[in-house]
C-alpha cells in the first residue's frame, strides 16, 4: 500500500464519502481540501488524486458532490488566479468517436459542445479555492504533471518542506503555518529575555540605576516622615522630645539635604540611563540593518523602503523609550506601592482601609478613559504620517506638479490634510484635557478628604498631627502607582509588538543562502553554462523555460530579445539575486549555488541601466566595491570607462562630492562612473545589462569602446534593446519569451530570419524612415 | 510565382512585411449585445462568439471579463480579454464593455448574469456582516467573522497598513495570504463588532 502524500489530510466525512463508494484508500495518491465550494461560498471540495485508478475524484464529505474524472481525457491543468480567488481549470478532452446528442440542451449550449468538440475539448473546472489555498493547489497541480509523467513522488518530497516550516530557532513547527509565529519562542517572556539580552551587557550602569532607584524611592518616601513626624511633632510641638531651637535648624537642613540628595540620585540616574539607552538603540538598530542587508533581493522588491526605515527607526525606539522611561518608573511604582501599603497601614489601618475604598472606582475609570484617548492617539500617528506621505509625494513631484501648473491644488490637496490632523489633534486634547484634570480631581479630592477624617482622629488624640501630614504626603504618592499599572499592560504589548518585527527581520532566512562549504575561488575562467533552467516568480507566469547554453572562457556575448522576455533575469541568475528553481548554472564547471558568496561578487561584476551614486566623492563611488584600491588603479579604472576626461573638468575633480543633494551629474556620467566601478573590481566575468540604453549615440560609442578595451580577455555578457550596441560581440543569443530561441553570428541569424532579424529590420526601418524624412 | 518574390524582396518590402508581422495586435472593438454573443460554455465558463466590424465572425471557448475599476465603477469598463495561456504569457484584449447594463436586455439573453458571475467569483470580496472575535497578538490579527460568503477566521498582518478605509466609507482589509475582505458600511454593523475595530478605521 502506497502511504497517501502529505498534502491534505483526508477528513472522516470526505473518508465515509470515499468508502460508501466503495473507493480502496490504497489506490490514493494525495488530497486536497478546496475552501471555496462550487457557489462560491466559503465550504469545502475535496480533490482525491489517484494515479492507479486513472482519475480525480471530487467530493464534498456530505456526499452532495461525487464525481470522477477521468486522467486520460484531463490534461493541462492550469490554475487561473486572480487577485483574491483562484480556480483550478483544465482541458477535458472530447471523447474520440461519439457525437454529441442535443438531449435537454438548448440550442445555443448544444451549439458550443459541438464546436467544442470540433476544437478537440473544453476547458473545465475542477474547483475554486481562495488565496489561502493556493500553495496547496499549485503544489497539486506540479504533482499531478509528475504522477501523471509517471515520476515516483515520495512523502519526503522537498515540495512538502513549505508546508511544514520550523521555527528556525526551537525547530518545532508552527502551530500556525500562516502567520509563522512560534508560540514557544515568541511567548512574552522569550521576547522580554532577548530584549533584555541587550541590556545584559551593561551590568555596571544597571546596577548604578537599581540602586539609585532604591535611593530615590527610600527618599521620596523618608521625606513626609521627617517632615511630618518628626519636625512637626518632636521639634516644633511644644510637648515634642526635641522642642529646641537648634533641632529646627538641624531638620530643616536634613530636609533640603534629601532634597539636594535626590537631585544628585536624579542626575546619577539619568547619566547612566542616557549611556546606557543611546547604546542599547544603537545595538538594536546595528542589529536590525545588519539582518537587513543580508536578506535577499526579493524581500526588498516586497517591502517598501520606508516601511523598512521605519522598521529600523521606530521600533528601536519605541523599545528603548520603554526600557528607559517604563520599566524604572515601573520598578519604583511596585517598590513604592508596597513600601507605602505598608507604612499607610502602620500609621493608621481603619484610616487607610477608608482611603483604599475607592480605588476600584479610579482603576475603572481609567480602565474606561484610556482606550478612548489610546484610539485618539492612533488616529493622530495615522494622520500625520498621510500628511508625511502626501507632502513627500508632493515635492518629490515638483517638476510634474510646476509643468502643469497644480500649484494651488496640491495646497488645497495638503490643507485637506491638515485640517484633518488637526482635528484628530483636537481630539486627542480634548480627550485627555477631561480625562486627566477628572482622575487628578479625584485623586486630590480623596487626598484632602482625608484631612476630614484624620483631622477627627487627631481632635479625639488617636492620632498626631504629625502623622496625619505625613499620612496625606504619602496618599499622593500612592496614586500615581495606580494609574500607571492600569496603563501598563497595553505599552507592555505595544512594546512586544515592535520587538517581535524588529526579531521578526533578524530571524528571517533570506532565499538565497550559501553553501555550508562553500567553494572559495580566486578568480573564474569564465565558462558558464546554464544547464535546463527554469525560472519563475509566480509558477503560472515562467520567466525562463528549459534555458541551456555554454558560454566558453572570454566569449562576448550578446543577449536580444523583447521587452520582458527574461533577458535581464538571466543576469540576475548568474549574480545570484535569485535561485534557479530548477536546473543548474555552473561556472567553470562548479554549481554557482556551492561557489562561496565571496568569491562570486568578486568576480561577477554588473552594470545595470539603473546606476546608483552614493553620496560620497567620485573617487568613493569608484572604489565602492575594492575600498582598497589605490588612487593609480581608481584613475586606471575611469580612464578605461571614458570617464577620467569628465571627472576631471569637475572643479574638484575626483574628489567632487556627488550624490542625492550634491552635485548632479547626467545619465552617461553616472552610467559611466558605474562602469569604472565594475572595472577596478577586474572581474573575470562582465555582464552589462543595458549598461547603455539610456545613452546618446556619441556616449554610448565612448563606452563601448572601453569596454572592448577591457573586456578582450574576460567573458563579457551584453543585454541590450539597441542592437549596434552589440556589433563587436562574437555571438548572440536571442531570447524569446523565456525561451533560448536562437543562437549564433549575427550573420548566420540574419539568414534565420526569426527574432533577431525582426528586430534588426525594425530598427533599420525606423532609421530608414528617418533619413527619407517622414 | 509569389512564393519565388518573398526571397528577392527589396528591403522597403522587407520592411513592410515585417512592420505588418510586428505590428499585428489585435483591435479591441467596443462590445455591444449587437457585435457579441456571451454563452456558457460546456465547462461553465464563458465563450464568445464576435462579429468584427469588416463582418467576420470570431469564437472564442473561454474568454476573461477584467474590471478596469474595480472599487468605483465595478459594472462599467469591463475589458473582455481572451485568457492568460500557461506559455503564452497574458491574454489580448478583444473588447470592452463600456456598460454591463447595456447588456440586461432580451436579446443579449444571460450574457449579463453570466459576466457578473464570473466577476465575482474573481473579484471575491466577501462582505463583513458580523465580527465574532477579533484579537490582536504579536503585530498579528486574528478574526473570526461572518461574511456574505460564510463565517471564515483569518490573520492579519500589521491592520494599520492592511485596512483601508475609502472616502465613501467603504473599508477592504487584506489577509496575510493576500484574500481581501470589505465592510460595505462600518456605520452599519452591530454595536459589538464596531467596536471591535473601530480603532482601525
Amino acid at each position: 500500500m502506497i502511504p497517501i502524500l502529505p498534502l491534505d489530510k483526508l477528513s472522516a466525512g470526505a473518508q465515509a464519502v470515499l468508502t460508501s463508494h466503495e473507493v480502496d484508500p490504497a489506490v490514493l495518491d494525495m488530497a486536497l481540501r478546496l475552501d471555496l465550494n462550487l457557489s462560491g461560498d466559503y465550504g469545502e471540495m475535496w480533490l482525491i488524486f489517484s494515479k492507479s485508478e486513472g482519475a480525480i475524484i471530487r467530493l464534498t464529505s456530505d456526499g452532495s458532490v461525487y464525481d470522477v474524472c477521468p486522467l486520460d481525457r484531463l490534461t493541462e491543468p492550469y490554475i487561473d488566479n486572480y487577485a483574491t480567488s483562484n480556480r483550478l481549470q483544465a482541458h477535458l478532452h472530447a471523447p474520440d468517436d461519439l457525437k454529441p446528442e442535443q438531449g435537454e440542451m438548448s440550442d445555443d449550449e448544444y451549439r458550443n459542445v459541438v464546436r467544442e468538440w470540433s476544437m478537440g475539448g473544453s476547458t473545465v473546472v475542477l474547483g475554486y479555492c481562495t488565496n489561502t489555498c493556493k500553495l496547496k493547489l499549485l503544489a497539486f497541480t506540479s504533482l499531478w504533471d509528475r504522477l501523471g509523467r509517471g515520476d515516483e513522488v515520495k512523502a519526503d518530497d522537498q515540495i512538502f518542506e513549505q508546508f511544514n516550516r520550523v521555527c528556525p530557532k526551537c525547530g518545532r513547527p508552527y502551530r500556525d503555518m500562516r502567520s509563522k509565529v512560534c508560540e514557544t519562542c515568541v511567548n512574552k517572556k522569550g521576547v522580554m529575555n532577548r530584549l533584555l539580552g541587550y541590556f545584559s551587557c551593561f551590568k555596571p550602569q544597571l546596577i548604578v540605576i537599581l540602586l539609585c532607584l532604591l535611593a530615590s524611592t527610600a527618599v521620596s518616601i523618608l521625606t513626609p516622615i521627617v517632615s511630618g513626624q518628626i519636625l512637626y511633632d518632636r521639634v516644633i510641638d511644644p510637648a515634642g522630645d526635641m522642642h529646641e531651637l537648634k533641632y529646627v535648624y538641624v531638620w530643616v537642613g536634613v530636609l533640603i539635604g534629601m532634597a539636594v540628595l535626590s537631585l544628585l540620585i536624579g542626575v546619577i540616574q539619568n547619566r547612566a540611563n542616557a549611556y546606557l539607552s543611546t547604546r542599547v538603540v544603537r545595538n538594536m538598530k546595528n542589529d536590525v540593518f545588519r539582518a537587513m542587508q543580508r536578506l535577499s533581493l526579493s524581500y526588498f522588491n516586497q517591502n517598501p523602503t520606508g516601511r523598512l526605515i521605519n522598521r529600523v527607526n521606530y521600533d528601536a525606539e519605541r523599545v528603548r523609550g520603554f526600557f528607559i522611561d517604563g520599566v524604572p518608573y515601573f520598578i519604583t511604582s511596585a517598590l513604592s506601592y508596597v513600601v507605602l501599603s505598608v507604612v499607610l497601614f502602620a500609621i493608621n489601618w481603619k484610616l487607610t482601609l477608608l482611603l483604599f475604598a475607592p480605588i476600584p472606582f479610579i482603576v475603572l475609570m481609567v480602565k474606561f478613559a484610556l482606550p478612548k484617548l489610546w484610539r485618539a492617539y492612533s488616529s493622530q500617528w495615522r494622520r500625520s504620517s498621510s500628511m508625511n506621505a502626501m507632502m513627500n509625494d508632493s515635492l518629490s513631484g515638483i517638476r510634474v506638479v510646476k509643468a502643469f501648473a497644480k500649484e494651488d491644488a496640491e495646497t488645497k490637496r495638503f490643507f485637506d490634510y491638515s485640517s484633518k490632523l488637526y482635528k484628530a489633534n483636537l481630539k486627542v486634547n480634548e480627550i485627555s484635557l477631561w480625562i486627566f484634570p477628572i482622575i487628578g480631581l479625584m485623586i486630590s479630592g480623596i487626598c484632602h478628604a482625608m484631612w476630614g477624617p484624620g483631622g477627627l482622629m487627631v481632635i479625639d488624640g488617636r492620632m498626631t498631627y504629625g502623622e496625619l501630614t505625613t499620612y496625606i504626603g504619602y496618599t499622593g504618592m500612592i496614586f500615581g502607582p495606580i494609574s500607571f499599572f492600569t496603563n501598563f499592560t497595553n505599552q507592555v504589548t505595544d512594546v512586544m509588538n515592535c520587538a517581535v518585527r524588529m526579531f521578526e527581520i533578524m530571524d528571517m532566512t533570506p532565499e538565497v543562502v550559501e553553501a555550508p562549504d562553500p567553494v572559495q575561488m580566486d578568480s573564474f575562467r569564465g565558462e558558464i553554462t546554464f544547464d535546463h533552467v527554469c525560472f519563475h516568480y509566480n509558477p503560472n507566469r515562467p520567466i525562463l523555460k528549459d534555458i541551456n547554453f555554454t558560454i566558453r572562457e572570454g566569449d562576448h556575448v550578446g543577449l536580444v530579445g523583447h521587452t520582458g522576455s527574461g533577458k535581464s533575469t538571466i543576469a540576475n541568475l548568474i549574480t545570484r539575486m535569485y535561485d534557479v528553481v530548477s536546473g543548474s548554472i555552473t561556472i567553470d564547471g562548479v554549481d554557482i549555488k556551492k561557489i562561496g558568496m565571496d568569491s562570486l561578487r568578486k568576480n561577477v561584476a554588473i552594470v545595470s541601466q539603473e546606476v546608483y551614486i552614493f553620496r560620497g566623492t567620485i573617487a568613493d563611488n569608484i572604489r565602492y566595491a575594492r575600498p582598497d584600491a589605490t588612487m593609480d588603479e581608481v584613475v586606471a579604472a575611469a580612464k578605461a570607462a571614458n570617464a577620467h576626461d569628465f571627472i576631471l573638468a569637475l572643479p574638484e575633480g575626483y574628489e567632487t562630492t556627488v550624490g542625492i543633494g550634491s552635485r548632479s551629474l547626467s545619465g552617461g556620467e553616472r552610467q559611466r562612473i558605474s562602469i569604472a566601478r565594475a572595472l577596478l573590481l577586474n572581474p573575470s566575468l562582465l555582464i552589462l545589462d543595458e549598461a547603455t540604453a539610456a545613452m546618446d549615440t556619441e556616449t554610448e560609442r565612448l563606452i563601448s569602446e572601453a569596454i572592448d578595451r577591457v573586456s578582450a580577455d574576460k567573458t563579457t555578457i551584453s543585454i541590450a534593446h539597441r542592437l549596434s550596441t552589440l556589433k563587436n560581440c562574437d555571438y548572440l543569443m536571442a531570447i524569446d519569451n523565456g525561451e533560448l530561441s536562437e543562437m549564433g553570428t549575427a550573420e548566420e541569424l540574419m539568414e534565420k530570419k526569426g527574432i533577431y532579424y525582426r528586430l534588426w529590420t525594425l530598427q533599420n526601418e525606423q532609421l530608414l524612415k528617418v533619413m527619407k524624412g517622414e | 510565382m509569389a512564393e519565388t518574390k518573398t526571397t528577392v524582396q527589396t528591403p522597403e518590402e522587407a520592411a513592410q512585411a515585417t512592420e505588418k508581422d510586428l505590428f499585428a495586435h489585435r483591435i479591441s472593438i467596443d462590445l455591444t449585445p449587437d457585435n457579441a454573443k456571451f454563452t456558457k460554455s460546456s465547462g461553465g465558463l464563458i465563450s464568445l462568439e464576435v462579429t468584427q466590424p469588416d463582418g467576420k465572425v470570431e469564437f472564442f471557448e473561454r474568454i476573461v471579463p477584467v474590471r478596469a475599476f474595480p472599487i468605483s465603477s465595478p459594472e462599467e469598463f469591463i475589458s473582455i480579454r481572451q485568457p492568460d495561456t500557461r506559455m503564452g504569457g497574458r491574454g489580448d484584449e478583444i473588447g470592452m464593455i463600456r456598460r454591463l447594463s447595456d447588456f440586461r436586455v432580451p436579446s443579449a439573453g444571460e450574457a449579463a448574469a453570466l459576466i457578473e458571475d464570473e466577476l465575482g467569483r474573481r473579484y471575491f470580496t466577501p462582505a463583513i456582516r458580523k465580527i465574532h472575535s477579533f484579537s490582536e497578538k504579536f503585530g498579528y490579527c486574528y478574526w473570526d467573522v461572518t461574511t456574505s460568503a460564510g463565517r471564515v477566521e483569518f490573520i492579519m498582518s500589521n491592520p494599520a497598513s492592511s485596512i483601508r478605509t475609502l472616502e465613501d466609507g467603504r473599508v477592504f482589509m487584506y489577509d496575510i495570504d493576500g484574500n481581501c475582505f470589505t465592510i460595505e458600511d462600518p456605520a452599519k454593523l452591530d454595536k459589538s463588532s464596531y467596536k471591535k475595530v473601530e480603532i482601525y478605521l
